[in-house]
This record gives structure tokens, C-alpha cells and sequence, in this order.
């Protein structure tokens, strides 16, 4: 039987409307009404099919993932507590403003929640306020992607290369066991490295978008 | 405050750890009291262990036949019920505890389904490199008779999916459109397809099964005949020797 068959076979049999012409044939023929008890059946079974009980362990991490913890951002503070209330002081200073968040509002009528922050704008600060600040555009970067609008537009085989870039680096920023991480300087490349990816794949993601829409 | 008696009806729902529940697929199926959905959003442990308990399997079940990988569903358990916990507070009609977690699972399965160590995964798949997962235990199965179960994993995701999404828990073409942010037509052709499979392997499944029966049921016949006329030859033979018949 072919699909079209079939899918006029499963709109008769979930009461979707069909030509009268259509439905008066399944009526008429008795290969195609008994095709229709099949699919009927096979719904049946589908419905039947037994729930699935995760495993003891999963509620354990459930709870152990809503415990209150300190985000990355947070544990990076009381680790450099004077690094940070120096980084807030120059900020506070020099008014640098690495995310507005009106600047997001402004984009949306034309394009995705991608914030616009220029690198350079943190390369006058400190080496611990720009790794902060490095941290702080990555996570940026990364929940303006997860909740764009256009998340459901496929991903092109270029932002899937970028995805298993980004993947790559987060591997080496958590590879080294603890206590053994890498360099500050290393790290801030490395964090470099990922938010220049994720801009990549913002803006690419913002391309496809527009062109699905067009 | 919690309230024990809605707590205690809850907790009576079916659970056996490690187990499956026979014969109810759908969150459609399950019913959550108001009192643990109240407590949810004030975020009482309790009832955030009994809505666990209770729902945990229909959306386990859901993930498993859908991305059919027992690994991506516990991550999809997980991160729907530490989104349960983290915003329980901010629904507004508690009633709505169930429908939300099942429109949070989905979203998660289908980002799962999306993402690019999936679809390389199951390219992988459909290269033969995988063999499709089976959520019941090895006694469970029985490999001669009709297997929905593993004629659904063999599928290709994306016709899963919709074929679930659709068939148990009811989503309408437009809804699964909107999801994959592909049109309705694309929903109900893989539909279809799904269907198309199913029933092609359904049917063989049962030619297979008469077949089976019917050379049962000959081999039965036969050595019945053949037991007949043994037992005649013996009595002759027994009557012949003067002995009684048997």
C-alpha cells in the first residue's frame, strides 16, 4: 500500500475530513476496510505499550543537579576575590558596559537576542577582568542561542563544524584533573577561542533565520 | 503545610523501581492530585518526589521510544524534572503540572533529536553500525512473534516521533508542525510512512504466524495418524501374541 493510501486510510480512521469520493471507496472496498482494522489495531498496541521506570539513581541526580550550587561564574569570584572586586572597581570606573540589554531589545523586530559586545572593549581591563568578562560573553552567547527563535531552523553542516569546535575547547577547558588546570593565560585563550566561535554561530544562526523567512 | 492523604493516594500509584508498567503509554493515562501540584509550587520535597514517581515513567517511556537511546533519556528525565523543580513556582494553574511536563519533555527530545551528535549517530545507525534499543528486559522479548516494540525502533527518528507524538499523546498534525517547524504535510506523510512499516511488518508478522500455526497444527495431525496406526499395529500384534489389547 502506498503512503497516499495510507494516509487517506489514517485521516478516515482519526476522523479527519476526507473528499466524499475518498471515504465512500474505503467504505466500498473490502481490502482497504480491513487495512483500516490494522491501523486501528496498530494504534491500540501503540497505546498499549508499557511505561518505562528510570533508573533508581536518576532521582538522586535530579536532586543533587536543583541543590543549590554556586554557578561557574560564582566559584570564579571566590577564587579571585580581590581579582573581582578589582575588576568591579575598573568597571565601575572606566563605565565599561559589555552587554546592554537594551541593545538585545532594540535587535529583536529584525533578527535574533544576539548581544553585540566587541572584544577589544575588555582588552584594556585587567587579566583576571577580562577572563571574567570572557566567561560572562560566552554564557551570554550561549543562552541567547539556546533561546532564539530561530532554534528550530536546522542546523547547516558549517554550524555543526562550529558546534564540534566549541565542543572541542570545552573538552580542553575541563580535561585537566582538578587542581591541574591549565594557565590563566591558557584559559583566557581558550575562552577567547570559544566565544569567537560562539559569535560565528550566532550570526550564522541569524543568516539561516532570515533566509527561512525569506 | 503539606497534605499526607493526597500524598499517600499519590504515592499508591504504580511504581515498581526498575520495572515497566504494562498498558498505559500516554501521559494522557496519569492523573496527578492538585495537592501534589500545590505543593510543587511551594516547593515542598515531598511532593516534588511523588510528581517524580508518577511521572518519571511516562516520560521516560516517551524518550526512550523516541530517541531510542536509554542514555538520552535519562538526560531527558533529568533536565525535564530539574525544570519542574526549578520553575514549579511559576505555574500558574496547578492542573497544568502534567501538560507542562510533557511539553518540556518533548522539547527536550526533539533538541536531542536536532542536534549533531544525534544525527550523526543515527546516520551511524541507519549504516547498520547500532542495534535498535529494546526497553524491556531480555526474558521479555520473544523474537518469533509480532514486536511493535522493535519494528518501532527501527523507524527512522524523525517518522518516530511524529508517529508518537501523534498516536499517543494526541498532538494534532498542526501541533507536531509547529514543533519541528516543518508544515502539516510533512507530518502527515511521515505519519504514513510510519504506518506503512508498521503494518507491512504486522501483516507479514501474522502470515508468519499462520503459517506457523498451520504447520502446527499438520505436524500435529500427522503424528496423531502416525500414533494411530502404531497403537492399531500393536493391538493386532498384541492379539496375535494372545495378550489384551491396550
Amino acid at each position: 500500500m502506498t503512503p497516499e493510501k495510507i494516509a487517506d486510510l489514517l485521516a478516515h480512521r482519526d476522523g479527519e475530513r476526507l473528499e466524499p469520493q475518498r471515504a465512500a471507496e474505503i467504505e466500498a472496498d473490502v481490502e482497504r476496510r480491513s487495512q483500516l482494522v490494522v491501523l486501528r489495531q496498530l494504534k491500540h498496541e501503540l497505546n498499549e505499550l508499557p511505561l518505562v521506570a528510570p533508573p533508581p539513581e536518576a532521582w538522586a541526580q535530579i536532586k543533587a543537579r536543583t541543590a543549590k550550587q554556586p554557578s561557574s561564574f560564582s566559584r570564579f569570584t571566590q577564587r579571585f576575590p580581590l581579582a573581582m572586586a578589582a575588576t568591579v572597581a575598573l568597571a565601575t570606573m572606566l563605565g565599561i558596559v559589555i552587554w546592554d540589554p537594551a541593545n538585545l531589545q532594540s535587535q529583536r523586530p529584525d533578527g535574533p537576542a544576539v548581544p553585540v559586545a566587541d572584544l577589544s572593549a575588555v582588552a584594556s581591563g585587567s587579566q583576571a577582568s577580562r577572563y571574567a568578562a570572557l566567561v560572562n560573553r560566552s554564557q551570554q552567547l550561549e543562552s541567547a542561542l539556546l533561546y532564539q527563535p530561530e532554534a528550530t531552523v536546522t542546523w547547516s553542516e558549517d554550524q555543526q563544524a562550529l558546534l564540534y569546535r566549541i565542543a572541542d575547547l570545552d573538552s580542553e577547558l575541563t580535561a585537566a584533573p582538578a587542581g591541574e588546570l591549565p594557565s590563566l593565560d591558557a584559559r583566557e585563550r581558550l575562552w577567547e577561542q570559544r566565544v569567537r566561535l560562539l559569535e560565528s554561530l550566532a550570526q550564522s544562526r541569524r543568516v539561516s533565520a532570515q533566509s527561512a523567512v525569506f | 503545610m503539606r497534605e499526607p492523604q493526597t500524598i499517600l493516594v499519590a504515592v499508591a500509584t504504580i511504581w515498581r523501581s526498575g520495572a515497566s508498567i504494562q498498558g498505559m503509554a500516554s501521559f494522557s493515562d496519569i492523573q496527578l492530585d492538585a495537592g501534589i501540584a500545590r505543593g510543587l509550587k511551594r516547593g515542598d520535597e515531598q511532593a516534588q518526589t511523588v510528581a517524580y514517581r508518577v511521572l518519571s515513567p511516562a516520560v521516560m517511556g516517551m524518550a526512550v521510544r523516541i530517541l531510542q537511546d536509554h542514555g538520552l533519556a535519562q538526560e531527558v528525565v533529568q533536565d525535564t524534572f530539574v525544570e519542574l523543580i526549578e520553575h514549579a513556582h511559576s505555574l500558574k494553574e496547578p492542573s497544568s503540572v502534567i501538560g507542562w511536563v510533557r511539553r518540556v519533555a518533548v522539547n527536550h527530545c526533539l533538541m536531542r533529536l536536532r542536534s549533531p551528535w544525534h544525527q550523526r549517530r543515527t546516520t551511524a545507525e541507519d549504516d547498520g553500525y547500532s542495534e535498535p534499543v529494546d526497553p524491556r528486559a531480555a526474558g521479555e522479548r520473544n523474537d518469533d512473534l509480532w514486536d511493535l516494540e522493535h519494528v518501532l525502533a527501527e523507524l527512522p527518528a524523525d517518522t518516530r516521533m511524529v508517529l508518537w507524538l501523534h498516536d499517543v499523546e494526541g498532538y494534532t498534525h498542526q501541533e507536531i508542525a509547529a514543533l519541528a517547524g516543518k508544515t502539516t504535510s510533512y507530518s502527515k506523510s511521515q505519519l504514513a510512512r510510519g504506518y506503512q512499516k508498521l503494518s507491512s511488518r504486522y501483516l507479514e508478522s501474522q502470515s508468519d504466524q499462520d503459517g506457523f500455526e498451520r504447520k502446527n497444527r499438520t505436524q500435529e495431525s500427522q503424528s496423531k495418524d502416525r500414533a494411530g496406526t502404531a497403537s492399531a499395529a500393536g493391538n493386532a500384534n498384541a492379539t496375535e501374541a494372545g495378550l489384551p489389547a491396550r
